[in-house]
């Protein structure tokens, strides 16, 4: 798997190097100008995606995580993989992920200071990682359908944007828990079987600096 | 004294009972065994019978006594002794009232024969006439004489009984220790003319005071019913008086010891003269110690409690023989041996009242009664919580562990449910690293004083305030020592012999080889802090102890300027002066009592004894710069003219209120511990304050013997080892550059995130920890980080190490 990610990774890096060289080379020699703000083009398809929320500013993209209607989940994480150029925002609670209120993420029997497993970071290579679950079995699988996490992606002039340069995003693993996890009573065999993350495919549109 | 072992876990004592034996029996051993469970069961569910059948025999004695109609007999204490007699006291009453002093026993054989009547019966018995004064009257009358100071403990109670006029009280004596002759006792003398009838109608006053300025007293009236005169008072404790005796201890030679003298002339190591108020525990088990109290342990064979027993019943008051006390252990069975009182009831450790055994009772005694008297003498302390309330040592303790009782115990306890102490025999010679018996004087000494402590200012047993806690009793222990090498005379504390460091080594006469702690050098023991540092928390109290112990040290004694001589500090090194035992032990004792809460700091400690010194000596006087000095050799603040310190923390990751600071135990464990995943690239933090060169060196140490760790860079980046299993602890020291002697211990936590075990850790693997949490036994090992099971524990250990490994930047 690492050497997956490996390659993954330079895939990532030598495609937005190669857009930088081909946006130069056509234009009339004047250097490019400086981006001033972030434009985001949802993909198609009723599937997972991450599509733009409405929240989001010019120099601000946020991103919703969106799943197939009707599927039902018990939480979602995915690897995004984005060129150098590009920067990750962070939300109120310090993490590159937000929690929009569809993933029960405390126990039924809520203490407000129990900690929930809702994580995130952004590895080597500009990977974004982050993760939504519930970890009660109690409560029930939610339906995929309306947003169930959000990420952010900041413009930063220190990065070096141009205007025009596409920031090709790739989400590069995604799993989510399904709704059938087993039952603590089933015996061990059947539980370990059934309590595997199911991989999905998380479409993403397209990113150009402006 | 919980010294030097490390403590692994905390569990709860097993229960104990109490019980106290009139004489304990010294001779009798193991020669009666008690009667097999069934026989007496039977005997004893024939109670009912048997004391009907003993009423019926008295009842037909009447006419011999000359006791009409109006006698009747009330049981009030039965039992089946070990020959499976049943015992059967009565009240004599007289018309439905107790005739006082009027007693019988009847001895029932198994077959309801009566074997025995002891009777203390009274012939005769009429009244003439009917009470004319109330019970009320004759409370105040009783309250009267007795004059309280404060306020009464109870309501007294009143009883109407039949008094043999024969009884009225006179002239009392009472022996005087220091004219060593029976002199006449005003306070409890009676002057009332006998009544003429031989019966009158009076009633029994008890009253019960126990205040600060009364002390404890059950005294207890006959006041005459008809004219309201009192006919008898007396002290319803059981009257011991005063006596001085001998012993041979094994620490400090022959010894004077505060004893008690029985009316039958036997003797208790209970030093009347230290305690006025009795001991709460032992009075909650329905009986009364007033004095500073020896017991040693026991066993109840038929329950398996462990309770404790006084060294009484002793025909002379020479105790000891000043050996030490042969562990009475059965190598070929791992078992202790023990001794068994007559009816096999008890057991105790073999040779507990021997001789040999007697002398841990001899040190004890005489080193509590010598810091009782430190206590009272030199700071006006009345006891370990100021009110006189009366405290005890148990030597000869016996263990309970998973592996069964053991008398084999390298350590000593003050115990607060007891308000008093246990001491451990010691495993020398069974081992021959072992401890002789902890009892010593330092440690006696150690040990009342952590009951000063928490009758003062209560410092909480964990962190710092139990490093302070530890440290004052380490330096108080020391301080009695001095006073008794002194003589135990005087108000003030002697000082050492100039250069005789071993006078500052804690335990130094228990340990065959060494000692427990190094006062004047803590760090010589490998393990306490000759300074404060940051991370000092992760520290055992007793070696964290060191800062003030070493303070202490520096403070009475002083510190060298010597880099060569223990007694340097690079913290201070040019030195200073100490201010002798006396001024040291008054500043901290001042500190100790009136300016340290339960969570104190050592900068509140500083703090505080500057203070005291002002307030003793005055602003800016010898003593206040000498406290300064001695703080800023331990690296707590600075001294006059010095600069301010060059500080090297570790943040603090999870404050107060924080999910692992809640849960932790103790709260603040992990406070600054880093947690990071295995085989990433981590930037550690640490941060230096007060100087402008913030370099660090690093240095890694982890408990994992030969796992590699690597090494962290100048900048603080560190790959962390790939080690495959769920957590361990990496030891971190951060030393400044620009002042080697300050540096910063911490904790590293590595965790194997990888929890879906696909060879990358990343936020999805969170997921498996998520799918696995509450159940016992996770699917996947590798979805518990935190342990077998998967909590929120997990769940704060993947997040913190995640976001720790992989920052948005």
């Amino acid at each position: 798997m690492r050497f997956r990610t490996l390659s993954l990774l330079l895939a990532g890096l030598v495609l937005p190097l190669a857009l930088a060289c081909s946006g130069s080379s056509s234009s009339s020699g004047a250097a490019p100008a400086p981006a001033k703000s972030l434009s985001y083009s949802d993909p198609s398809g009723t599937g997972w995606r991450l599509v733009k929320d409405a929240s989001s500013t010019g120099t601000r993209i946020v991103l919703d995580l969106v799943g197939p209607s009707g599927t039902k989940t018990r939480g979602v994480g995915f690897n995004l993989q984005a060129p150098p150029k590009v920067k990750f925002g962070v939300f109120a609670n310090g993490l590159p992920i937000n929690d929009t209120g569809v993933y029960k993420l405390l126990s039924a029997a809520a203490d407000p200071t129990e900690p929930v497993a809702l994580t995130g970071g952004v590895k080597t290579g500009n990977l974004l990682s982050v993760g939504i679950y519930q970890k009660d079995r109690v409560q029930p699988a939610q339906d995929s359908g309306s947003p169930l996490c959000q990420i952010a992606i900041v413009l930063d002039s220190a990065q070096g944007i141009s205007a025009g340069d596409a920031l090709q995003l790739q989400v590069v693993k995604a799993k989510a828990i399904p709704e059938d996890i087993g039952a603590v009573s089933d015996d061990l065999w059947t539980l370990d079987k059934k309590m595997r993350m199911a991989d999905i495919t998380i479409a993403t549109g397209s990113l150009t600096a402006n | 004294m919980r010294h030097t072992l490390p403590r692994p876990h905390l569990g709860p004592l097993p229960s104990l009972v109490f019980a106290l034996a009139s004489g304990a029996s010294f001779s009798a051993l193991a020669t009666t065994p008690q009667l097999p469970p069934v026989p007496l069961a039977a005997i004893k569910s024939q109670e009912p019978a048997a004391i009907a059948q003993a009423k019926a025999s008295l009842l037909q004695l009447s006419p011999q006594l000359r006791l009409g109609s109006d006698t009747d007999f009330l049981p009030h204490d039965t039992f089946v002794n070990a020959q499976g007699r049943t015992v059967v006291h009565f009240h004599q009453l007289y018309q439905g009232r107790r005739v006082w002093a009027g007693e019988a026993i009847a001895h029932v054989e198994a077959d309801g024969g009566i074997q025995t009547v002891t009777s203390g019966i009274k012939s005769g018995v009429s009244v003439q006439g009917a009470p004319r004064l109330s019970a009320d009257d004759a409370t105040k009358a009783a309250l009267r004489n007795l004059a309280p100071k404060g306020a009464m403990a109870a309501a007294p109670k009143v009883e109407l009984v039949a008094f043999p006029s024969s009884f009225t009280g006179g002239i009392a004596t009472r022996f005087d220790p220091n004219k060593k002759a029976e002199v006449f006792d005003k306070t409890m003398s009676t002057w009332a003319k006998a009544p003429s009838d031989p019966y009158v109608w009076a009633y029994e006053v008890r009253t019960l005071l126990s205040n600060k300025q009364d002390g404890h007293q059950e005294m207890s009236y006959i006041v005459d019913a008809g004219t309201g005169a009192i006919l008898r008072k007396w002290n319803a404790i059981q009257g011991d008086t005063p006596a001085t005796g001998t012993g041979q201890s094994y620490y400090r030679g022959t010894v004077n010891l505060s004893t008690a003298q029985a009316p039958g002339g036997t003797y208790t190591l209970d030093a009347l003269d230290r305690g006025t108020l009795p001991n709460p525990y032992v009075a909650a088990q329905g009986v009364t110690q007033l004095g500073l109290t020896i017991y040693y342990g026991y066993i109840d064979m038929n329950t398996g409690n462990i309770g404790f027993l006084p060294y009484s019943g002793h025909a002379t008051n020479t105790w000891g023989d000043g050996t030490v006390f042969p562990s009475p252990w059965d190598f070929s069975m791992g078992v202790p041996i023990l001794d068994y009182s007559a009816d096999g009831s008890k057991a105790w450790l073999q040779g507990a009242l021997t001789p040999s055994g007697e002398t841990a009772a001899v040190d004890a005694h005489f080193g509590l009664s010598t810091t009782w008297d430190f206590y009272k003498n030199v700071f006006g302390r009345n006891g370990v919580d100021g009110l006189g309330t009366s405290t005890f040592g148990i030597v000869h303790t016996i263990v309970f562990s998973p592996f069964g009782a053991a008398p084999l115990q390298d350590n000593a306890q003050w115990s607060p449910w007891y308000f008093g102490m246990q001491f451990g025999d010691g495993t020398y010679p069974t081992l021959s690293f072992g401890m002789k018996a902890v009892t010593e004087m330092d440690i006696t000494g150690h040990e009342l004083s952590h009951g000063v402590t928490e009758y003062s200012a209560a410092l909480i047993y964990a962190g710092e305030s139990g490093a302070l806690n530890e440290g004052n009793s380490d330096f108080f222990g020391k301080m009695v020592q001095a006073y008794a090498d002194g003589g135990s005379l005087g108000t003030s504390v002697p000082d050492f012999p100039a250069g005789d460091l071993t006078k500052w080594e804690v335990g130094r006469n228990s340990v065959p080889s060494g000692a427990l702690r190094y006062m004047y050098k803590p760090s010589l023991d490998g393990l306490s802090a000759d300074g404060w540092y940051d991370g000092m928390e992760m520290l055992d109290v007793h070696f964290s102890s060191g800062v003030l112990n070493r303070c202490m040290f520096f403070l009475s004694e002083g510190a060298s300027s010597d880099p060569s001589n223990l007694t340097y500090s690079a913290y201070l090194p040019s030195g200073m002066t100490g201010l002798g035992n006396d001024t040291a032990a008054r500043i901290w004792y001042k500190t100790l009592t009136e300016h340290l809460t339960p969570n104190a700091t050592f900068d509140d400690a500083r703090a505080g004894a500057i203070q005291s010194a002002d307030e003793l000596y005055g602003v800016g006087s010898p003593q206040e710069t000498a406290v300064m000095d001695a703080w800023a050799a331990v690296n707590v603040g600075s001294a006059p003219g010095q600069p301010a310190r060059v500080r090297v923390t570790f943040p603090v990751i999870n404050a107060a209120g924080s999910f692992l600071d809640a849960h932790a135990v103790p709260s603040g464990i992990l406070d600054k511990v880093q947690i990071f995943p295995t085989g990433a690239t981590v930037q550690v933090q640490c941060s230096v304050t007060n100087t402008t060169n913030t370099g660090v060196d690093w240095s890694l140490a982890t408990p994992r013997e030969g796992n590699q760790v690597g090494n962290i860079n100048p900048d603080g980046t560190w790959t962390t080892p790939s080690w495959s299993f769920y957590g361990d602890l990496v030891a971190i020291t951060a030393t400044s550059q620009a002042d080697p002697a300050e540096f910063a211990k911490g904790r590293m936590l590595l965790m194997e995130l990888d929890a879906d075990t696909d060879n990358e850790t990343d936020a999805i693997d969170l997921g498996s920890v998520a799918m696995a949490w509450g159940l016992p036994q996770a699917p996947h090992p590798a979805a518990a980080i935190a342990g077998n099971s998967v909590s929120d524990w997990d769940l704060v250990f993947f997040d913190q190490a995640f976001g720790n490994a992989f920052p948005v930047k």
